[in-house]
């Protein structure tokens, strides 16, 4: 197990510390992990709003487990956290049980103490980002910012209250996590789905009418399966979707009470929220340019182009043909 | 048909205008267009990042002209205009519009506030707009951040000479429709305008970059023209031990006149003939520099300096180091 300690809130000094640490030389803001510590990547910026934010998507074989002490700084750090089973190379005597697994977002504060975990031998996508109380100055009026300085956050906070990762954020959190980010505009490109993510989660926070009871613990094992089954289902389009007996096993659940929780959670009936997400994720595929309509179909399980076509019209009202390529639009859901 | 002159850089001031023009008061910076002119309203927005813009949507119940006053001082409007013309008016012909005119229709376009140009909107036609203001040193910001900044200011130099538009496509649509939809009633809503305002600018001028790196951009040259000069960049770069040659000689490479060879060498390469030689001369010497196979002399014999110091001063100019700071 290895030890990091961050003494100020700028996630490209945490950066930096990986780039010593892993004993790598950065190249266009990003490391890649050298094989004898692991796979995968770590991406930081600095952004013209002064918000600094790091992507990673890691294995590591060794936990990392970076410790940030209490800082006398008004900053707030926005975490979207997704671990999945490293399937390429589990060890089964390192099987993990379905309550390890976390897709959440979080929100805290520089006034306590935290430490990001990065598990061994797990694969950990993370967006996280660090915002200072005047920043939001730059984005909402004066009663929202304060609303939320007041109210929302340290209640957020108070609760240690955690909410899933859903469709809203999907595609924000894809364009981020994608190999390689070479649009023209970089930087911009970045900030703008950072603060289009701070958004969401925002108007997310106007929406829950009480903090206090919307909470998620750690230990509420069936909001856990709910994710799992979550991930599961947007994990890879190019196949059938699980089907709602094999959902329900995973999750131990009946398939009652796992359709009417999900929906509950994620707003949506399984294979609608399935659906919402594969037409999102065609949609983002076309507007990279890079790939002929008919291989965004086959990537997201379509091999009959005309139902692509009328599926895609469905869901956004025009045909995919009409999308002008590569001008890397951001697609997001609403 | 009503005409309204404006040129402010300032877009409270813009409203203001408009309102007395229209013979209405202001309401929470929103304009509520009189019967005689339109139904509809035009709003002022007033973003933390410190963009102004007018939201608007409204339909036409008299011909309006809005014609833009040059003024000398720089400042860009981004308009994304979505209009929806009636069948009678759309087949009519419009007469006597000057070149830098144009009938409302859907579209985005850059315009710069030192040139004149007019805005048409006919009567029956509607709009939903959103018209971003933004000065030049708001621009630097935004640019200077960023790789390509150098290349879209060029572009914005080269071709901004008055309108730069370009059709409005679904996501540009959206991205609008979700603009003028927020009524403003909670408080967090600035963001999202804001947020969608950054898009829109994002999403400009990346298609604004991809049009440019195709090189030849939208030029009025026709490719015969264009390739003449590529010959020329070609034979200009070939050597550079050798002065270069002449303007007179090269144009008479290119078959064109000295002055039309200096006017499309410089549009379609974005600098002078000799800027350009210079500057692809000095690239190449930082090149083998780099390459740390030759001495800084020998680097200077290369690209057609026999007196040293004269190397040094001509690399610092460019790059602000000297070629000894780079061995």
């Amino acid at each position: 197990m290895t030890e990091m300690q961050l003494n100020k809130p700028d996630l490209t000094a945490l950066f930096k510390l990986f780039a010593e640490g892993f004993k790598t030389k950065e190249e266009n803001g990003q490391i890649i992990l050298p094989q004898q510590h692991g796979t995968g990547y770590i991406r930081a910026e600095h952004l013209p709003s002064g918000i600094t934010v790091m992507v990673s998507d890691t294995v590591l074989k060794q936990e990392l487990t970076v410790e940030r002490k209490y800082l006398d700084e008004h900053f707030f750090i926005l975490q979207f956290n997704e671990e999945f089973e490293d399937f390429e190379n589990t060890n089964p005597k390192n099987k993990k049980s379905v309550d390890d697994f976390e897709s959440v977002v979080k929100l805290s504060h520089t006034l306590v103490s935290e430490s990001f975990i990065f598990p061994s031998n797990k694969r950990l996508r993370s967006v996280k980002f660090y915002f200072h109380k005047d920043q939001l100055y730059s984005l909402l009026g004066k009663a929202a910012v304060e609303k939320l300085l007041n109210q929302f956050f340290p209640a957020v906070i108070k609760n240690n209250m955690q909410m899933p990762i859903a469709t809203e954020y999907r595609v924000m959190l894809d364009d981020l996590w994608s190999d390689k980010i070479a649009q023209p505009l970089k930087l911009n490109y970045i900030q703008n789905r950072v603060l289009l993510l701070l958004e969401k989660y925002i108007c997310k926070l106007y929406e829950i009418k009480d903090l206090h009871v919307h909470k998620i613990k750690r230990s509420d094992d069936e909001t856990l399966r709910l994710m799992k089954v979550e991930s599961l289902l947007v994990k890879d389009f190019s196949v059938d979707p699980p089907k709602i007996k094999d959902l329900s096993r995973i999750s131990a659940m009946s398939p009652t009470k796992l359709k009417s929780d999900f929906k509950q959670l994620y707003g949506f009936p399984i294979y609608q929220y399935f659906q919402k997400n594969r037409m999102l994720k065609a949609k983002s595929l076309l507007v990279l340019g890079k790939y002929t309509i008919k291989e965004v179909g086959i990537k997201v399980g379509y091999s009959n182009l005309s139902h692509f076509a009328s599926a895609f019209k469905k869901e956004f009202g025009y045909l995919p043909s009409s999308i002008a390529l590569k001008d890397g639009m951001l697609v997001y859901g609403s | 048909m009503l005409e309204i002159d404006y040129s402010y850089t300032n877009y409270a001031e813009l409203l203001h205008h408009f309102a007395t023009t229209f013979k209405v008061k202001l309401k929470d910076n929103v304009l509520h267009l009189p019967e005689h002119i339109g139904t509809g309203y035009m709003k002022l927005i007033e973003l933390p990042n410190g963009l102004q813009g007018i939201v608007s949507d409204y339909t036409a119940n008299t011909d309006l002209r809005f014609n833009w006053l040059k003024i000398n001082q720089d400042c860009f409007i981004l308009r994304f205009d979505e209009a929806n013309i009636p069948e009678s008016i759309a087949s009519e012909n419009l007469q006597n519009i000057p070149d830098a005119g144009m009938q409302v229709r859907s579209a985005v376009f850059l315009a710069s506030s030192r040139y004149d140009w007019i805005f048409i909107c006919k009567k029956g036609t509607s709009v939903k707009g959103v018209n971003i203001l933004f000065t030049k040193e708001w621009l630097e910001q935004f640019l200077k951040v960023e790789n390509v900044g150098d290349i879209i200011r060029k572009y914005l130099n080269l071709r901004l000479t008055a309108l730069n538009h370009e059709p409005m496509d679904v996501e540009y649509k959206r991205l609008l429709n979700e603009i003028v939809q927020v009524d403003g009633s909670a408080d967090y809503e600035t963001m999202i305008i804001q947020n969608r305002v950054m898009l829109l600018l994002e999403r400009f001028f990346t298609r604004t970059y991809y049009k440019m790196s195709d090189m030849h951009f939208n030029v009025k040259l026709s490719n015969e023209v264009i390739s003449r000069l590529a010959s020329v960049e070609r034979e200009l770069i070939k050597d550079f031990s050798a002065d270069p040659k002449s303007i007179p000689e090269l144009a008479k490479m290119a078959a064109m006149s000295p002055s039309k060879l200096k006017n499309s060498f410089k549009e379609i390469y974005g600098l002078p003939v000799y800027q350009y030689f210079q500057k692809k001369r000095m690239h190449k010497a930082k090149a083998m520099l780099v390459s740390r196979k030759y001495s800084v002399r020998e680097v200077g014999m290369e690209v057609g300096y026999s007196n040293l110091s004269n190397f040094a001063k001509a690399f610092k100019k460019s790059f602000d180091q000297l070629p000894s700071d780079l061995l």
